[in-house]
């Protein structure tokens, strides 16, 4: 097996991508949706850290600790949004939510 | 580069992240997401990031899917599967162009001999001179002297954010 | 005061008069009144003023204060005043005549709805003509034209409730915007002929100052047929407004406003603006020939054809108005026969009879009751003293006798018709006889004879003030009139062989729809109901009685000016220093005068034909003596059957309205309707909804995308990075280089 380089990282990184997107396409409960985003967020963070691997430096380190807070405070503010869609709608589905008004 | 870590936090964080968003009960996703991110935590551990490795687990294992699991117990979300197939167009599509980013970032990857060929760890070395060490005091030295304002205006973001949710969840009064 | 700043407050103080009423004192009628008259006084007042200042023996005096009031590439557009003989001339007529007029309506029209407005549109209607009067240049001029063309509109439909009266403003305006468009192709051509001209130091400019010194220099020759034409359309503009055959259809039909303002409109105002423009742009006619044998064609055959229509006319009103059109068409023959002079001192003259006759009518109508058929009045001449006093003053005035001033400026044109165009002249004199004929029997008519009217109230009080002893049982009901009841013998002249059609036609406008509908019968004058307009109960039923002062003082004055203003104009051999109004108007040989009138042999006096204005003059009198005098010697129908088709032919008006029907139904129409057909089922089924489906097509298609849901939305998104993606390698192996 020939020895893990960066491009192993990058690949892996697409591949959780992929399946974040797969979960976000595919899924209508939205708090699912939310995780899959939740886990691109962590397949860029993975892409960070190897890239500043990479490099030699810590910057993507930093990038990634604040997408991580970035990660906390949209996950805060839409499980919000879907309490709050759940007591006007009853229910969590996004398809229940299609009408683009109040 | 650890070979193993690589291989082991991989096959975790694919697996469960797959697991997490094909589940029909959304507690089964979070823990399986939990399950992810704990390979993702080996992975970052391998690439000698232990402060990310530490506070993926801390913040997104320990505190947001925690979060997730309260939302869902307090909402009784009865199991759900995947989309109706109202719109197949519209999904298939979404799936094809999925499947078409990952192969086009993967074939880039494969393809770029900047990170096939002077990826390993010794081309690394030779280049940099260093294998970057991301432990708490390095970063935090990066992190309050060059990007200090960055780290601050995370934390008036963060204020916001629960600001927000406080108002986005009160009833009204 | 400076001469223009005289000029501005006599232009203004009427504009302000209408200003203040519409703003203020709608709700307070003798405010209205009382504003109204006081801001044509002023400019009364002013006018005076200027004339003391401009007219006098001296040489010619022009002063001009003009401001830029757009300027926009080569083109500057000017306002100002032009104060001259000529506009202080004008000036004085219109305020003057305006302001008896105006005192006049404040006995008319009381106790009408509107009052207010009515004197608003007044005010208004003499603020747009003086700007006219004072314009300096053509756009200014065709500014104000068109405001008189609104304010004429809004004083003939002034009984708006009464559809007859609508139709008429409505063809007022209709007739006007045909003389309107001619007068602005006119002023275009003129002005870009100059531009293309490109004649060095010569600006292209629509300031008459300007522009008349080139046209007298003669540099503009080369470009004779394109200027010729520009003159010719400016006088379409003239031709509508006075009321020139074929453009004249709409005067008649103006009758439908209120007296005072046909007496307005007939002698100071609109039909006189016509006139006046001719004169201020004589300039442009003066150097071409075709143009003013066409106005004198035009004039003679207005003149002669107005005159004969006079005769079937049974409206008190309706006779004037025809006999306006006539004159109109004297002074527009002597505008053409190159005596712009003659015709403005016809227009002066005419003002101030015509003014006089038309108040006078409005007198009688006042005094009656509102009625307006003539055959319904008769020795009013006992009832109403003064007002028939100043009705036969104004009728020999019209009518040409000497020495009232209708003689002088009749022999005016006389004399120059029979300088130029001895068929124009014998036109003339036909005119001349023509008109002391019907005048005489609208005098006959109305105010000697027997009162013949009062028996449409014999239900509640006629019989008992017992007015004529006689008894009338047909009059009673105009429409079944008949001949055999007729004890003292009406004035049958025609219209008992023709039934009450012929008048339907006088009263009705002649428009392309509703002609039918109404038909001819339904419009005879019960159907008017000319008493239906306004709370007249304080004098409604009864004898005919003589108006009140406020209405007798100006008709006083003006009888006066009747009699004395030919002084202003008395030619070489009788007066001492010659005639006054032309030396005014045209200058002295050294110093061409302001109007550039085009130089003339001084105007002198022709005894032969004096004569023979006054013998035709005398000539009609006797003969509308013989038929409708007391003896009625002669029979009005053995007459009427001796001629033959001819006498249906006038009361048809010559068949202008059925020609303009026609015109309107035959070939309007159908092209209407053509178009009708290519907008709605081309321009609109085509191209228009066309444009919709398509929009909406893909609106709908795009709507799709748009659904609400996250996941399109999503995928949506995640299309386009890939795209992002796919140029960017793209463009990165393409492009090596960059």
């Amino acid at each position: 097996m020939p020895p893990v380089t960066t491009a192993h990282y990058v690949m892996l990184s697409a591949i959780l991508m992929g399946v974040g997107l797969f979960g976000v396409v595919t899924r209508k409960n939205a708090v699912i949706v939310l995780m899959g985003l939740e886990l691109m967020l962590n397949a860029a963070n993975l892409a960070f850290v190897a890239f500043a691997r990479h490099h030699g430096n810590l910057q993507g380190h930093v990038f990634t600790f604040i997408v991580i807070a970035v990660a906390a405070a949209e996950a805060a503010v839409a499980l919000s949004i879907m309490i709050a869609l759940y007591r006007l709608k009853g229910s969590i589905t996004l398809d229940d939510a299609q009408e683009l008004k109040g | 580069m650890d070979d193993a870590s690589f291989w082991l936090g991989g096959l975790t964080a694919v697996t469960g992240g797959l697991m997490a968003v094909t589940r029909r009960n959304a507690v089964a996703s979070v823990m399986w997401l939990v399950g992810a991110f704990l390979g993702m935590s080996v992975l970052f551990l391998g690439m000698d990031a232990g402060f990310i490795g530490v506070i993926q687990v801390l913040v997104y294992a320990g505190a947001i899917m925690v979060l997730f699991l309260f939302v869902i117990m307090l909402l009784k979300l009865t199991p759900a599967g995947l989309a109706r197939v109202d719109r197949p167009k519209m999904t298939i599509a979404g799936i094809l162009a999925a499947g078409a980013l990952t192969a086009i970032l993967c074939a880039v990857a494969v393809a770029s001999p900047a990170w096939t060929r002077d990826g390993t760890d010794a081309a690394i070395r030779a280049r940099t001179g260093t294998l970057v060490q991301g432990r708490t005091a390095a970063v935090a030295d990066r992190l309050f002297s060059d990007h200090l304002l960055p780290f601050e205006i995370t934390s008036v973001l963060l204020l916001a954010a629960i600001v927000g949710s406080v108002a986005l969840t009160k009833r009204k009064v | 005061m400076t001469t223009t700043a005289l000029a501005w407050t006599t232009l203004l103080a009427p504009l302000v008069a209408a200003a203040l009423i519409a703003c203020f004192t709608l709700k307070h009628r003798a405010l209205s009144a009382a504003l109204a008259v006081a801001g044509i006084g002023t400019g009364l007042v002013c006018s005076v003023a200027m004339a003391f200042r401009i007219l006098g023996p001296g040489d010619p005096v022009r002063e001009m204060h003009e401001f830029t009031w757009l300027a926009s590439g080569g083109v500057t557009l000017k306002f100002g005043v032009l104060v001259d003989g000529l506009s202080v001339l004008m000036s004085l007529v219109v305020t003057g005549i305006g302001l008896c007029i105006f005192v006049f309506s404040n006995g008319y029209m009381k106790g009408e709805r509107g009052w207010s407005r009515y004197f608003a549109c007044l005010s208004l209607f003499a603020f747009s003509m003086l700007g006219i009067v004072f314009s300096t240049n053509l756009v200014e001029t065709f500014i104000f034209w068109e405001l008189v063309g609104v304010s004429s509109y809004s004083l003939i439909g002034y009984y708006f409730e009464r559809p007859s009266a609508v139709e008429a403003s409505k063809k007022a305006f209709l007739t006007n915007r045909i003389g309107d468009f001619g007068m602005t192709c006119g002023i275009l051509l003129t002005f870009f002929t100059l531009a293309k001209a490109g004649i060095p130091g010569v600006s292209p400019s629509f300031t008459f100052t300007e522009i008349a010194p080139v046209f007298h220099s003669g540099v503009l020759k080369p470009f004779e047929a394109d200027l010729a034409l520009g003159a010719f359309l400016v006088f379409t503009g003239a031709m509508a407004k006075s009321a020139q055959v074929p453009l004249h259809v709409w005067l008649p039909d103006a009758m439908e406003g209120p007296t005072p303002v046909s007496a307005l409109m007939h002698a100071a105002t609109m039909v006189a603006a016509g006139v006046y423009l001719v004169c201020r742009t004589y300039f442009l006619f003066a150097p071409y020939e075709w143009p003013l044998h066409v106005v004198a064609g035009l004039g003679g055959a207005t003149a002669f054809f107005a005159a004969t229509m006079a005769f079937t006319a049974n409206d008190v009103k309706k006779v004037l108005a025809y006999s306006t059109l006539s004159q109109l068409g004297y002074m527009t023959m002597a505008l053409g026969l190159r005596s712009p002079s003659a015709a403005m001192f016809h227009l002066t003259t005419h003002a101030c009879f015509k003014a006089l006759l038309f108040l006078c009518a409005g007198a009688v109508i006042y005094g009656c009751h509102h009625e307006q058929d003539m055959r319904r009045m008769g020795g009013l001449r006992k009832k109403m003293p003064v007002t028939a006093w100043c009705y036969g003053i104004g009728a020999l005035a019209l009518a040409g006798i000497a020495p009232l001033s209708g003689f002088w400026s009749k022999d005016a044109i006389l004399g120059a018709a029979s300088g130029h165009s001895k068929p124009l002249y014998v036109v003339g004199l036909c005119v001349a006889f023509m008109t002391a004929c019907y005048m005489g029997r609208a005098w006959w008519m109305t105010f000697m004879g027997e009162y013949r009217g009062g028996e449409a109230h014999a239900g509640d009080a006629a019989h008992a003030h017992a007015a004529p002893a006689v008894a009338h049982a047909a009059p009673a009901v105009h429409a079944s009139h008949d001949p055999g009841h007729d004890a003292h013998g009406h004035d049958a002249h025609g219209h008992d062989a023709h039934g009450h059609d012929a008048h339907g036609h006088d009263a009705h406008g002649h428009d392309a729809h509703g002609h039918d509908a109404h038909g001819h019968d339904a419009h005879g004058h019960d159907a008017h109901g000319h008493d239906d307009h306004g709370p007249h109960g304080a004098h409604h039923g009864g004898e005919p009685q003589e108006v009140p002062w406020v209405m007798r003082g100006p008709l006083v004055v003006l009888a006066a000016l009747s009699v004395v203003a030919g002084l202003l104009n008395i030619p070489a051999p009788l007066a001492a220093h010659g005639a006054h109004l032309e030396h005014w108007l045209m200058g002295t040989a050294a110093k061409p005068g302001p109007s550039w009138f085009p130089e003339a042999p001084p105007e002198v006096f022709h005894w032969d034909v004096a004569i023979g204005g006054t013998i035709a003059a005398l000539l009609g009198i006797f003969i509308a003596w013989k038929f409708h005098g007391a003896a009625k010697s002669w029979s009005v129908d053995r007459f009427v059957a001796g001629i033959g088709p001819v006498h249906g032919w006038v009361e048809r008006k010559w068949f202008f309205d059925d020609i303009y029907l026609f015109l309107v139904k035959r070939v309007q129409q159908p092209i209407a309707d053509f178009c009708g057909f290519v907008e709605k089922r081309f321009l609109k089924e085509i191209v228009v909804d066309g444009i919709a489906v398509v929009s909406h097509w893909f609106g709908r298609q795009i709507r799709l995308l748009l659904d609400g849901h996250l996941h399109t939305y999503v995928t949506m998104a995640l299309i386009g990075v890939l795209y992002l993606f796919v140029m960017l390698f793209a463009t990165a192996h393409a492009g090596p280089g960059r």
